[in-house]
């Protein structure tokens, strides 16, 4: 009985779940280097809110070596990633709150 | 030469007005570039003073990187932003966002440096973007050293620029007004110089015209005898106005009871020959008035009245003088005189209408013996002719 009810609530909270969360952190997750330390170098190499969204959009959809912002080491183990399958405009929904969840506007004190 | 000395050379109000011009738009002018020097002076200072400040904010602002890039680093561990006793400071990003600021003003962030309201913001671009920042900006205060500084050179050089424009407008004044003096100078000389060749020939014109009078003449000769003594008596009346003018300030004065009726219609006759000579009718109205003044003097007033209202009336026209008890009037039907002379009307010199002959002094005369007697005058004029009203208490 414990099972179902633990299955159904998974299978709820999968449903649930954000763009963002199903398809970016669930893949990161098994990274050694966390989805925060990929929004600082973002950041760290395109400073505002609208450059990181354009740059992180154009890489997503058309992934190359020369367009990535990882060091030399990481990119050699990971290797480029696969274009996402996601459309353009579940990919916004997701570039927003991934901007939204590790800005640092508003967060310093 | 002693009546040469005591004329009166000094510069009329119109001169002195031209002078007043002159010396307005000297120093305005002056004051102007001294103005412009000194605002140039200020802002150089002030620039001077910026261009230090950012040799000293730079060193800072490297200090103020190093630990943003910290604290980019250690993002996870500490939100504390870094602070620093001897600066604001805000961070903003490619888009001019502030991602954090300690500024006590928004920054312009496409300047380098400036100095607004007492702050100085210097803006710096890291080459890295730790924690997105594109602009970082510094702030402190300005201790207005640098303005006490340029104040007090320039109350320095306004000081000695003034005294030195002062001195030197003295006699680039003195050395304007010399040909001036010059000018006036030799024409009241000249003036001088005629008046002493003047009084025997007339003395002599008048007195044997008045002889032949007294024999019984041809009508023709009559009329001629009768131009000559109009002219001589405008030159008697001329020779008079410039003793006035010359000796006029030396004369003691022998003030008594003068009957104005009286007077006025003794010299109404007196200037009878040249009413005559332009068919001018003539009247006098009114009562007994008196006034306590110099005969000769006041003579000389009502002549010069009288010869200006016979100079500028029209032929046939004519002369109404009328007397009340403390004030007379005289009346022409001339052409009136124009509105822009009449203000300058009593200046010596000066001429209603330069196409009529005469000095321009009669009038002035007029003034001075006013002046000294604290006469008031009232001048009307239109097209339909001019009325002088002299008034006493």
């Amino acid at each position: 009985m414990y099972r179902y009810i633990l299955g159904l609530t998974l299978l709820l909270a999968t449903l649930n779940a954000s763009v963002f969360e199903k398809d970016c952190i669930s893949c990161h997750e098994e990274l050694d280097v966390g989805l925060d330390k990929f929004f600082y170098r973002y950041v760290l190499t395109f400073s505002s809110q609208s450059a990181v969204k354009v740059a992180l959009k154009d890489y997503l959809l058309n992934p190359m070596k020369e367009k990535s912002i990882l060091p030399e080491g990481l990119l050699l183990k990971y290797g480029v990633k696969e274009p996402t399958t996601l459309s353009e405009k579940e990919l916004e929904i997701a570039i927003d709150e991934y901007w939204d969840r590790y800005t640092f506007i508003g967060k310093i004190k | 030469m002693s009546a040469l000395k005591s004329w009166d050379t000094s510069l009329q109000i119109r001169e002195k007005r031209t002078l007043l011009y002159f010396g307005v738009l000297y120093f305005s002018l002056s004051l102007a570039i001294l103005s412009l020097f000194s605002i140039g002076y200020f802002f150089n200072a002030k620039d001077a003073m910026l261009q230090n400040m950012r040799l000293e904010l730079n060193v800072k602002a490297n200090t103020q990187v190093e630990a943003l890039r910290k604290f980019h680093i250690d993002f996870d561990k500490t939100r504390l932003y870094p602070r620093n006793d001897e600066f604001n400071s805000g961070i903003f990003d490619a888009d001019g966002v502030e991602i954090f600021s300690l500024l006590k003003t928004t920054p312009e962030l496409f300047k380098i440096i400036y100095l607004k309201n007492g702050l100085i913001h210097y803006i710096k671009e890291p080459q890295s973007h730790y924690l997105g920042t594109k602009y970082l900006v510094l702030e402190v205060e300005d201790d207005g050293l640098w303005r006490d500084k340029a104040l007090k050179y320039i109350a320095y050089f306004w000081s000695i620029s003034l005294f030195i424009l002062g001195v030197g407008g003295y006699f680039l004044l003195k050395l304007f007004l010399k040909p001036m003096k010059e000018a006036i100078a030799l024409l009241d000389r000249f003036i001088k110089d005629t008046t002493h060749e003047l009084n025997t020939p007339i003395n002599a014109i008048l007195t044997n015209i008045e002889m032949l009078e007294d024999e019984s003449l041809d009508k023709s000769v009559e009329q001629k005898l009768n131009r000559i003594k109009i002219g001589a008596m405008t030159v008697a009346n001329l020779y008079q106005d410039l003793t006035y003018l010359t000796l006029g300030h030396k004369i003691a004065s022998s003030d008594e009871r003068v009957e104005m009726y009286e007077l006025l219609k003794e010299r109404l006759e007196y200037v009878k020959p040249m009413c005559d000579s332009k068919r001018l009718k003539t009247s006098i109205k009114g009562d007994e008035s008196f006034l306590f003044i110099d005969r000769k003097k006041i003579s000389k007033l009502v002549d010069n009245l009288l010869s200006n209202a016979i100079k500028y009336n029209k032929v046939g026209g004519e002369i109404n003088i009328r007397v009340f008890k403390n004030h007379f009037q005289i009346c022409d039907s001339g052409r009136g005189i124009d509105p822009d002379k009449l203000k300058d009307i009593f200046k010596r010199y000066s001429r209603a209408n330069s196409s009529v002959g005469g000095f321009g002094i009669g009038l002035s005369i007029v003034s001075a013996i006013a002046k000294e007697y604290g006469l008031e005058m009232e001048l009307n004029s239109t097209k339909e002719g001019t009325c002088i009203d002299i008034f006493w208490d």
